[in-house]
């Protein structure tokens, strides 16, 4: 059978509800998928895959903008650098403006964030050390492992010594 | 217009912050990642550790939860339907009064959300901002100059705000007004969703009316747009009502009080139903077609408790409630008992 929108000789039979009416289509299937897509109702999905620009990848994640086309995701935040030009128009078009107002965050975060990485971790390794000392049932050391964990749980939530 | 003709329309109001660390991969990236796992654990321990200062919170690593608790989860809005997408990096911590979330590997991150009753956008973005401003004192967050904070999905940069209030509209929903609202509020960058947000239905008459635009626009012109926006549309809702009431309506009075028979009286309830006839009871309610010399106080607390009731009776929390997993039937029946109990004590008078 010939599709009736590019004229190959592969076309099938579809049956399709138009306007509540049920109508028989001729087409290959790769015209009826272009012709019917599913996700029609994704305008913004849609919408990103316009985007042009070369086959590059995100130096610090790998992503692609094939994959931002396919998702509408970018992989992380140096994407907006890597294809900041790619992807202003898109910015431009859903979000109207592209210049920030309003809250930036706090200064110093840096800082702190090694500290309480640390301790986070730290944490981690006190209570696996927790898990064998009470399944060894030695007590003393578990109890002096609790009082190390307090201590750190204090600090965490704000305690003496951490802000 | 008081609080009360307020809250008979504006039934709660949501905000959420998006927000990513700046040195990992974003989570549909960090997925991929062979290290995801480790990485996602120091993220999720991160913020529970930062958040300990505020609250007391309930940690679920997805990875670790049931479906059914997945499920009661989304039922109360806790979580998306999204983050079990991700369950293998996913967790939400969760306040005690459910008041704060924060899903942590989402789209993003960190999506922290203050829910409230009622109508106060400033009350629940100074909640939400102060989490994470706590999160922000030791968490060096995606931010770019220009672009501001930086999200997996363009659609959010900048702010990362969603201000959301969930709107009660049965006189403009039964006119058929809503959809002509719908151009007027997208003009202004706002969006109309159904309860569960993108892609959902609308149901049972209630509307979610939200920002579309996050960027370029600060955290206070941001919800001043929305809150001018809910205002008019409550008023117009309002206004639909007092025509309804003023035209006689006692075809609508014969359907609300159908819809009580119904619901006082039946063996099996589903879902769909419960919510068409609860929308006719608070309807009903803030007409004044129930309990004639009661003040406005009284009708908004009543509405409360039939939004409670539809939280309540949802699948997965009817599960929760009896303590064991049901088939549809098992729990339809259930779902009939209860109402028409809770709704007897309610002691819902008609006002004939």
């Amino acid at each position: 059978m010939i599709c009736a929108n590019c004229g190959k000789d592969n076309a099938q039979r579809y049956t399709r509800k138009t306007e509540g009416r049920e109508v028989t289509v001729l087409l290959c299937p790769s015209c009826y998928e272009a012709l019917y897509p599913k996700q029609t109702n994704d305008f913004f999905t849609s919408f990103v895959r316009k985007v042009g620009g070369r086959a590059r990848a995100c130096p610090a994640c790998g992503a692609t903008q094939a994959g931002f086309r396919r998702t509408g995701l970018v992989g992380c935040a140096y994407c907006y650098t890597a294809f900041r030009e790619e992807l202003m128009p898109t910015i431009r078009y859903v979000q109207g403006k592209t210049r920030h107002e309003g809250k930036t965050p706090s200064e110093g975060a840096e800082e702190k964030y090694d500290f309480v990485r640390g301790l986070v971790n730290e944490q981690d390794t006190l209570r696996e050390r927790l898990r064998r000392a009470e399944d060894e049932h030695d007590e003393a050391r578990a109890e002096a492992l609790r009082r190390e964990l307090g201590e750190i749980d204090r600090m965490l939530s704000g305690g003496e010594g951490t802000r | 217009m008081t609080a009360q003709r307020f809250e008979s329309v504006a039934v709660s109001t949501r905000i959420r912050l998006a927000r990513n660390f700046k040195d990992y991969p974003f989570p549909g990236k960090l997925l991929c990642d062979p290290h995801a796992e480790e990485q996602a654990s120091e993220i999720i321990r991160l913020i529970s550790a930062e958040l300990k200062a505020l609250d007391t919170f309930e940690l679920y690593e997805m990875g670790a939860v049931s479906d059914e608790t997945a499920a009661f989860l989304t039922e109360r809005r806790l979580i998306s339907r999204d983050l079990m997408k991700h369950r293998a990096i996913a967790a939400a911590l969760v306040s005690r009064d459910e008041s704060i979330s924060v899903m942590i590997n989402e789209e993003d991150h960190i999506r922290a959300q203050y829910f409230m009753h009622g109508f106060d956008l400033r009350k629940a973005y100074e909640r939400v901002s102060g989490i994470d401003d706590v999160i922000s004192e030791s968490v060096p967050f995606a931010f770019d100059e220009e672009l501001g904070y930086l999200t997996a999905c363009p659609t959010n940069l900048g702010t990362g705000l969603r201000a959301s209030v969930m709107l009660f509209l049965p006189a403009l929903s039964r006119r058929g007004l809503v959809k002509q609202l719908l151009p007027h509020l997208n003009r202004l960058g706002l969006t109309v969703r159904g309860e569960f947000g993108e892609g959902s239905a609308a149901q049972g008459e209630h509307y979610q009316i939200s920002n579309e635009v996050t960027l370029g626009l600060s955290e206070e012109d941001i919800l001043a747009v929305v809150e001018r926006a809910v205002s008019v549309v409550v008023e117009t809702e309002q206004r639909e009502r007092a025509r309804m009431r003023a035209e006689g309506g006692a075809e609508l009075k014969d359907k609300i009080y159908r819809s009580y028979g119904v619901l006082t009286n039946c063996l099996r309830l589903d879902d769909a139903e419960l919510f068409r006839r609860i929308a006719d009871l608070k309807f009903g309610v803030a007409l004044g077609f129930f309990d004639g010399g009661e003040e406005d106080e009284g009708r908004a607390r009543r509405m409360g408790e039939l939004d409670a009731l539809l939280v309540a009776m949802r699948p997965a929390n009817i599960d929760r409630l009896r303590g064991e997993t049901s088939d549809a039937e098992g729990q339809n029946a259930y779902r009939a008992e209860y109402v028409s109990k809770a709704l007897r004590g309610m002691e819902l008078h008609q006002n004939r």
